[in-house]
């Protein structure tokens, strides 16, 4: 397979370099894997799980490089396939368990845990959160984490530029709402 | 969708329909299409000073509940090396290992001992 090229644009800070098959996976890996881990994590629920996520998105990614035509940055063509990598994994794992209840706790839900001052808070935060729907929980890590502007979390979601503000202005005001009690 | 727009009164009490409670539904649909009613709920949603604050702790909040663990990285690229071994994908493990394609070969099948 021949190397692709990857601007910098493209993988921020990685200088513009004809990139053998193994750096360009390791280039994946090394700058996509946090943000890719962060939007996994908030469809699935399941640090296990998101780190599956993690993976099968990178190699995904990988593989598909050749094809990627630059009509989006690299950063949101990788997390579009990280969410849609993630939605179906979900599905999945829900055709498995019929009880959706029975998904494991978040690690991070129990880290909070050994501060008793903020258990009470984060405890509402993520249930919160985990009453938004996945779309709503992508939108608001692309925007809150990733900063994506609306239009590009529109293009990276696949979706009416007004759904995406719609939906994270009310996820927005349910987040904090939760938060209230943490000030 | 609705052919006229939900007023500023029924789109602030959409944005801020209280936890649990049921959003209007007619907005709801209505507000998921409409350009002009979503940027009339970006001007809603226009932050003070306060709100600019609360933002900023969703961002910290989210932070702390989806922070990666540590020694992602490290442990993603050990996966795919497995997944990779797994799949024979010789070429690119050798890339990855920094050794030949044959040492790479090697190091997955090693040739069989001679029988004595």
């Amino acid at each position: 397979m021949k190397a692709v090229p990857v601007s910098p644009e493209q993988v921020g800070t990685t200088p513009t370099a004809d990139l053998d098959e193994a750096e360009q996976l390791r280039v994946l890996v090394r700058e996509y894997s946090s943000a890719i881990y962060r939007v996994a994590l908030s469809i699935v629920r399941d640090p296990a799980l998101a780190e599956d996520v993690t993976q099968d998105t990178l190699l995904k990614a990988w593989q598909a490089l050749p094809g990627f035509r630059g009509e989006s940055s690299l950063r949101s063509w990788v997390l579009r396939i990280a969410h849609n990598t993630a939605i179906s994994t979900l599905r999945r794992r829900r055709d498995v368990l019929a009880d959706p209840n029975t998904l494991p706790e978040r690690e991070a839900r129990r880290s909070v845990e050994s501060d008793a001052e903020d258990r009470a808070a984060m405890a509402e935060f993520t249930r919160a959160l985990d009453e938004l729907d996945d779309l709503s929980r992508s939108i608001v890590v692309l925007r809150e984490l990733e900063h994506q502007s609306y239009e590009e979390i529109a293009a990276t979601l696949d979706l009416p530029l007004p759904t995406v503000k719609t939906r994270l202005f009310r996820a927005r005001r349910k987040l904090s709402h939760a938060l209230q009690g943490w000030k | 969708m609705a052919l006229l727009h939900p007023s500023t009164r029924r789109l602030r009490e959409w944005l801020e329909t209280p936890p649990g409670a049921e959003p209007d539904a007619g907005v709801e649909e209505h507000v998921s299409h409409c350009e002009r009613c979503a940027d009339e709920l970006e001007a809603l949603d226009a932050m003070t000073a306060e709100e600019a604050v609360e933002t900023s702790e969703v961002e910290l909040a989210l932070q702390e509940v989806l922070a990666p663990p540590t020694g992602l990285e490290q442990r993603i690229e050990d996966r795919i090396e497995a997944a990779l071994l797994a799949r024979r994908d010789f070429k690119l493990l050798a890339g990855l290992m920094g050794v030949s394609i044959e040492t790479a070969r090697l190091l997955v099948e090693p040739p069989e001992e001679p029988r004595s």
